[in-house]
């Protein structure tokens, strides 16, 4: 059904300067260069992007261009050391401007204004530039340069303290949720929006992402439901008003199987297959109330007859009849065994000089004529100064080793 | 600042997309509607099934998940099954820039509503298939909701305590991860379309949205060859939740992430004559070997608890973020109409809501030239068939008048 792929890539032509560190800026400017933006990542070998000294690194041997947490995240960029702190570097900063489309940082408040690399100052230099900060909490305000990281925000934004058991034990979520889709998700969403409207008009602007904020959408059937019934919402827990059998249930050698039957049909053909159990023949669970009803009594039952079972030839066998049904998949799984994240090619191996052979994450759309995808291996600290400085913006050789040796690179 | 062109108001005015997105990735179509596209929505007869998914008013039944999703849109009802309304949104889908679907693949193909049916007949017609596992491939037939594409993705296998059952993160969130990411395509796509005038389908798995959402989980396999599961707690002696007069609060302030927040609470506790707290100043504190002993958790565990204990959560948030340890309150969702930076941004929105005033999230994304639309209508279901319908009629009219002229 889809045409061959025909053209560039979308965002060839769009170059990024980019200033954002850590988990969540980085991987809003990763999509963008893996679908032909060309990002200029900025660090200094003083304070390089956090997430360099974070595990896991390749072969498990630290260094700063071995995280593979950084590497996935840096995929397709170029990158760049310039010690800010330096005239020179910040007039270099000052002489890229004018070809960058766009300016993306996640400092608190303040930090880049101080350079002289704030909105007005780029503004200046590039009258439609689209410029995009990401501070935690907003730019003004008494909490404004309180810091935290996705796992405070979880807590902060309530997403920790309402992942519970039905029981009410509290789990939260086990990573830096709003770090790896939600908030560089709603930074990508903002900045195609406003490069759609730099097309049409002309004009570029600033782009705030409060990272609470942004978290905070995530919860927002909940925050109208207490506007309007002043309660909190209950802890589901692996529960649901909607469907019954409805959870996760233990299976052979440690592994899970998600199942959720939600009308009759479905319960039918599991029924079916557990035929030689008596709850599956049970007329009080033939209609969708009276298992709502009894969707307690149920659950167990329902696991004592898949705890022996093979997790996934249950989950075949079960979606070959229709029923929504699906093993609690880990890292192994999804890289080595799961045949439609393959047919999909999510996981493309890139050569790294240091790392060697490594994985990064695809973007999980394919867009038929256009389909981009990590092209690049992650930058090594300031690999490419040369390219950016002497190849773009035609600083002498000389030149270049003065600053270098005036610590502009550093 | 240059003006090349008329003023917009909001980013996407005047984009026309044809919304026929589930529950599964209707933020999509939200975040696009917000940010000023046209959206409108196509409903079964007798309504969106979503007008009844939880959680509920209590006062009157309305689906609050539904009035998040869908305010700023417009509503037509089709009948899909019958062949006059396939002819109406073949019309409706004429007139658009983009459509968003979630239906299973094939099924509108086999309807002759499929993409095939309009890539060549619509000019820059961008078309967004958003399925639980992709379009095509092996488990492309298969069914999903949130709680199986959760464990499918690889995220239920973190979240949860590790002697229980994994666990499904609260509030339907698969439907924001794969929104985002199929609006982020979809604009890409658009932007292509705008630059060359090439149409194309994008198509978005939510599996794959989830696989996208593992933190390092992937790469802790890949590069170290260690599987991540659930675990428990943080086991680094201040780090983790601690009791407070009316909650509790969450600090990470261990030696392994960002010690100077270990170094910053002990002084805190010091400073405030917290019992104990002089002890947290022997060297040994900064031993690895023994931070990691069950006795030393225990035991500055319960020197931290002491000063916790005696204030708020608001209190010791502020405490502990005014002296440098990273702090966040336990919130549920009350709480966060308390909040004094939400309060002092002035972010929530108030609107009426059937006589009574809903409050709404502010917007997730601040942008200086085209800001989002604010909650606005909340359209009934076909409340605008009539309307559009009609506008298509009479832009028809003008288009044969035009090209007989």
């Amino acid at each position: 059904m889809n045409k061959a792929a025909t053209a560039a890539l979308p965002m060839a032509g769009i170059r990024v300067l980019d200033f954002s560190w850590g988990g969540a800026g980085p991987f809003a400017t990763k999509a963008l260069a893996d679908y032909g933006a060309e990002v200029i990542k900025v660090e200094t070998s003083t304070h390089y992007d956090f997430p360099r000294t974070m595990a896991p690194y390749a072969n498990k041997e630290k260094g700063i261009n071995r995280s593979a947490y950084f590497s996935n995240r840096n995929s397709s960029k170029l990158g760049v050391t310039l010690n800010l702190k330096s005239k020179d570097a910040v007039a270099i900063v000052k002489r890229l401007v004018p070809s960058c489309d766009l300016v993306v940082n996640n400092f608190r408040a303040g930090v880049l204004e101080r350079a002289g690399l704030g909105y007005q100052d780029v503004a200046e230099l590039r009258p439609d530039v689209i410029y995009v900060s990401m501070p935690l909490q907003g730019s003004g305000g008494p909490q404004a340069n309180y810091s935290g990281v996705g796992h405070t925000l979880n807590v902060l934004a309530g997403i920790y303290g309402m992942t519970a058991y039905d029981d009410g034990s509290v789990a939260g979520p086990g990573t830096n949720f709003p770090d790896h889709s939600v908030n560089p998700g709603h930074a990508l969403v903002a900045i195609m929006a406003a490069l759609v409207h730099r097309k049409r008009t002309g004009r570029g602007q600033y782009i705030e992402v409060s990272q609470l904020e942004s978290t905070l959408n995530l919860l927002g059937p909940s925050i109208l439901a207490y506007s309007l019934n002043r309660a909190n919402p209950a802890s589901e827990g692996n529960t649901s008003p909607e469907a019954a059998p409805y959870g996760v249930f233990p299976c052979a050698d440690g592994e899970w199987i998600a199942i959720s039957v939600s009308d009759d049909s479905q319960w039918q053909a599991l029924a079916a297959m557990a035929g030689g159990e008596a709850w599956a023949r049970d007329a009080r669970f033939a209609g969708q109330a009276g298992r709502q009803a009894a969707s307690a009594e149920l659950a167990p039952l329902v696991a004592g007859w898949t705890k022996t079972r093979d997790a996934f030839e249950l989950m075949r066998a079960l979606q070959g009849k229709g029923v929504p049904a699906g093993v609690v998949q880990n890292a192994k799984h999804l890289v080595d065994a799961d045949p439609q994240l393959a047919h999909r090619g999510h996981f493309v191996t890139l050569e790294h000089s240091e790392m060697g052979p490594t994985v990064y994450n695809n973007a999980p759309y394919r867009l038929s004529r256009t389909p981009g995808q990590p092209r690049r291996a992650a930058p090594l600290l300031g690999q490419h100064n040369n390219i950016v400085f002497n190849g773009m913006l035609g600083i002498s050789e000389d030149d270049l080793k003065q600053m270098e040796a005036a610590g502009t690179f550093k | 600042m240059s003006a090349q062109g008329p003023l917009t108001s909001t980013a996407l005015r005047g984009i026309r997309v044809i919304d026929l997105t589930d529950r599964s990735c209707v933020y999509a179509t939200k975040m696009l509607a917000d940010l000023g596209a046209e959206v409108i929505r196509v409903e079964p007869p007798g309504g969106d099934p979503m007008r009844s998914q939880p959680p509920l008013d209590d006062a009157t039944g309305a689906s609050l998940f539904h009035a998040f999703m869908n305010v700023n849109k417009q509503s037509v009802i089709l009948d899909l099954e019958n062949p006059d309304d396939r002819e109406r949104l073949r019309r409706l889908i004429g007139s658009a820039q983009i459509v968003v679907e979630s239906f299973r693949p094939g099924h509108l193909d086999r309807l002759g509503l499929g993409y095939r049916t309009f890539e060549d007949k619509v000019p820059g017609l961008v078309w967004t298939s958003v399925t639980a596992f992709g379009s095509e491939g092996p488990y492309a037939g298969w069914s999903a909701d949130d709680l199986v594409i959760q464990a499918m993705g690889g995220l239920m296998t973190l979240t949860g305590l590790p002697e229980r059952a994994p666990l499904r993160l609260f509030g339907e969130q698969t439907c924001y991860i794969a929104g985002l990411h199929a609006a982020s395509g979809t604009l890409m796509a658009y932007w292509h379309a705008l630059m060359t005038g090439e149409g194309q389908h994008v198509d978005v798995s939510i599996q794959e949205c989830v696989a996208h959402t593992l933190e390092n989980a992937i790469q802790f396999y890949t590069a170290e060859g260690v599987v991540r599961g659930r675990t428990k707690g943080r086991a680094d002696p201040g780090a983790g939740v601690f009791p407070c007069s009316d909650g509790e609060i969450f600090l990470m302030a261990g030696l392994s992430m960002i010690s100077s927040s270990w170094h910053n609470l002990v002084a805190l506790l010091n400073a405030t004559d917290t019992s104990g707290a002089k002890d947290l100043l022997d060297p040994k504190w900064i031993d690895p070997a023994w931070r990691k002993t069950q006795e030393a958790r225990d035991i500055a565990n319960e020197i931290i608890a002491r000063f916790t204990s005696t204030r708020t959560k608001n209190q010791i948030y502020d405490l502990t973020q005014q002296n440098r340890i990273l702090s966040a309150p336990m919130n549920k969702v009350g709480d966060l109409f308390e909040n004094a930076q939400l309060k002092f941004l002035n972010w929530f929105v108030d609107q009426p809501f059937d006589r009574r005033t809903a409050t709404w999230p502010g917007p997730p994304i601040r942008l200086s030239e085209t800001p989002r639309l604010s909650p606005g209508r909340i359209a009934k279901a076909g409340e605008d068939t009539d309307a559009i319908f009609a506008a298509l009629s009479r832009s028809a009219v003008r288009s044969a008048t035009e090209s007989v002229a």
